[in-house]
């Protein structure tokens, strides 16, 4: 009796998980299959093969991808230099009120994303009627709120690093004659720059699919590739939207997988 | 460098988050208690009447209730279909485990508006699932899929898996191989030592992979807007279109500060789960 009941455990976990993947997969499966046919209203099967939606995606795609890439970009830096400060200060600054800063740097990651949208929406609104710059439908506007979304993203990657850092190793520098400066830059940040980067691409991931974020922000006709997307499927659903989508998860694989072994050790690093 | 070196650090971002998010939160906060004029403009006199609207229209509670239902749904279903995930993770290293790891990570990386698309591509009117119910002749016209909580429920799922996985592996992966052999040494089945050793020492991971999971989907947007089409309003969808649509401003932000106070409740105590969870040597 017991082998035929151990066997079944095995059987009922490869199908449970088969199922699962299979589940995670579909959606996929069908965008990319849904993108092959003539251009124009989305149905499926399509009536015919053929990739003319893909020839024929106007040129404003282009416009949008290369604005979320600048936007996921230029606030992925600025969250890489504040992140980065303040993991070093959080970990090795001995600051008096360490949990409460901590918090607070961490706050953008907890409020979820739309009500960062509303409150940034109604700052800038606040700000422009108060006589004060109009960042509204500006990437400027755009930027700065990414810009706090991606901080704690890298702060918090870079601080599970710093936790097993050996300090030792920055005292030696310094024993052995080097400057403060010197000390950051030869020894510090080459050990923690693969966490500063890691955090950097999640940071990256999250701002270039924020949708909840940039839809309160962006002006109308303001190309970025989420918003775009986003409204697309709403109002306008042809098979130019599934071919863009398809091209989109297809550059996403091919990023993920390169940079898998990467993200799988900072998984087992941060577990 | 020195300590106090580092510690001076902390300005910048602790300066910047201040001067653009502690700003923003401070004026939604003000507009949470200023009343509407209509069109977006506001009227800068301090009441609580959007909160008293709040409590005294039952449909805000309605749509709160429901959106929490919801959230729990996810959770039940994307705890039952992750913890599986997981100990297969945990117990084979095969090439097929290796690609499932990969469709997982690739998965949390996708862009959630794709995610969504292809749930409207197969639940539509003209999408497979109809079509093939057509050429079986079971339906006449096609099942509106779209816009019911079903559709909401499952694209938030296909949302949330990859993240439960991801936060539920690493405690799996501890768990020490010898407690499960000496539970089969012992004789206990498979099953046995699933809900006696694996379930039990997996609990901490799917305490709080499952707080962070309702948390996320609580203020979830772009999936429930999307397969929403129009129809359903879950409390996200909710606070968009009183920014958007009817341009109230101050409810707008009276919604959005409610939301705010449930998903960080919940925040946090997933992490006093997490702290009462951990080892006490470990601390």
């Amino acid at each position: 009796m017991k082998p035929r009941f151990e066997q079944g455990y095995w059987l009922v976990l490869e199908v449970v998980v088969g199922i699962a993947m299979a589940f995670l997969l579909l959606p996929l499966i069908f965008v990319a299959l849904n993108s092959i046919g003539p251009a124009g209203l989305a149905y499926f099967p399509p009536p015919e093969f053929s990739i003319s939606s893909y020839t024929t995606i106007p040129v404003k795609w282009l416009w949008s991808t290369l604005a979320a890439i600048g936007l996921g970009l230029s606030s992925t830096a600025g969250g890489a230099v504040l992140g980065t400060l303040a993991a070093l200060a959080l970990a090795r600054g001995g600051l008096r009120a360490r949990g409460l800063v901590e918090s607070l740097c961490r706050s953008p990651l907890q409020i979820p994303s739309l009500v960062l949208g509303v409150a940034f929406l109604q700052f800038y609104s606040w700000a422009a009627l108060s006589g004060g710059p109009d960042l509204r439908g500006s990437y400027m506007g755009l930027a700065i709120a990414h810009t706090a979304v991606a901080t704690p993203f890298v702060m918090v990657v870079v601080l599970a690093r710093l936790k097993k850092f050996d300090w030792y190793l920055e005292e030696a520098a310094q024993g052995l004659g080097a400057s403060p400066m010197q000390t950051f830059v030869m020894v510090t940040l080459p050990i923690i720059a693969p966490a500063v980067l890691s955090g950097c691409f999640f940071a990256f991931l999250l701002s270039i699919d924020n949708v909840p974020l940039s839809l309160f922000l962006v002006g109308a006709g303001q190309p970025l590739l989420p918003v775009d997307l986003f409204n697309s499927i709403q109002f306008d659903l042809t098979r130019t939207v599934y071919a863009v989508s398809t091209i989109v998860s297809a550059i996403t694989t091919v990023v993920v997988a390169t940079a898998f072994r990467r993200l799988t050790s900072v998984f087992a690093a941060s577990g | 460098m020195s300590r106090h070196v580092y510690a001076r650090l902390i300005w910048a971002p602790i300066l910047y988050l201040a001067l653009s998010l502690g700003v923003a939160v401070f004026i939604f906060l003000r507009n949470s208690l200023y009343t509407s004029a209509g069109f977006g403009s506001i009227v800068a006199t301090v009441s609580a009447s959007n909160f008293q609207k709040l409590v005294s229209d039952s449909y805000y509670a309605e749509v709160l209730g429901e959106t929490i239902l919801v959230s729990f749904i996810v959770v039940v279903i994307s705890a039952c279909l992750s913890l599986p995930i997981a100990l297969y993770l945990r117990h084979f290293s095969t090439a097929r485990a290796r690609i499932y790891l990969v469709i997982v990570v690739a998965s949390s990386a996708m862009s959630l508006v794709v995610r969504a698309l292809g749930w409207i591509s197969i639940m539509n009117d003209n999408g497979p699932i109809n079509g093939l119910l057509k050429a079986l002749h079971l339906i006449e016209t096609p099942i509106a899929m779209i816009g019911t909580n079903g559709a909401i429920i499952t694209g938030l799922v296909h949302g949330f898996v990859p993240v439960f996985v991801l936060t539920l592996f690493p405690v799996t992966q501890a768990i020490d191989r010898s407690v499960e052999q000496a539970a089969e040494g012992l004789g206990a089945s498979r099953w046995q030592t699933l809900f006696t050793v694996l379930i039990p020492l997996s609990m901490p991971g799917l305490v709080s992979a499952s707080l962070i999971t309702f948390a996320m989907c609580m203020g979830a947007y772009t999936t429930p807007a999307l397969l929403a089409g129009g129809k359903a309003m879950l409390f996200p969808i909710l606070i968009q279109q009183q920014a958007m649509v009817v341009l109230n401003y101050p409810m707008a932000a009276t919604l959005a500060f409610v939301l705010t106070i449930i998903v960080l409740g919940i925040t946090w105590s997933s992490l006093a789960a997490a702290r009462y969870f951990e080892p006490k040597e470990a601390r």
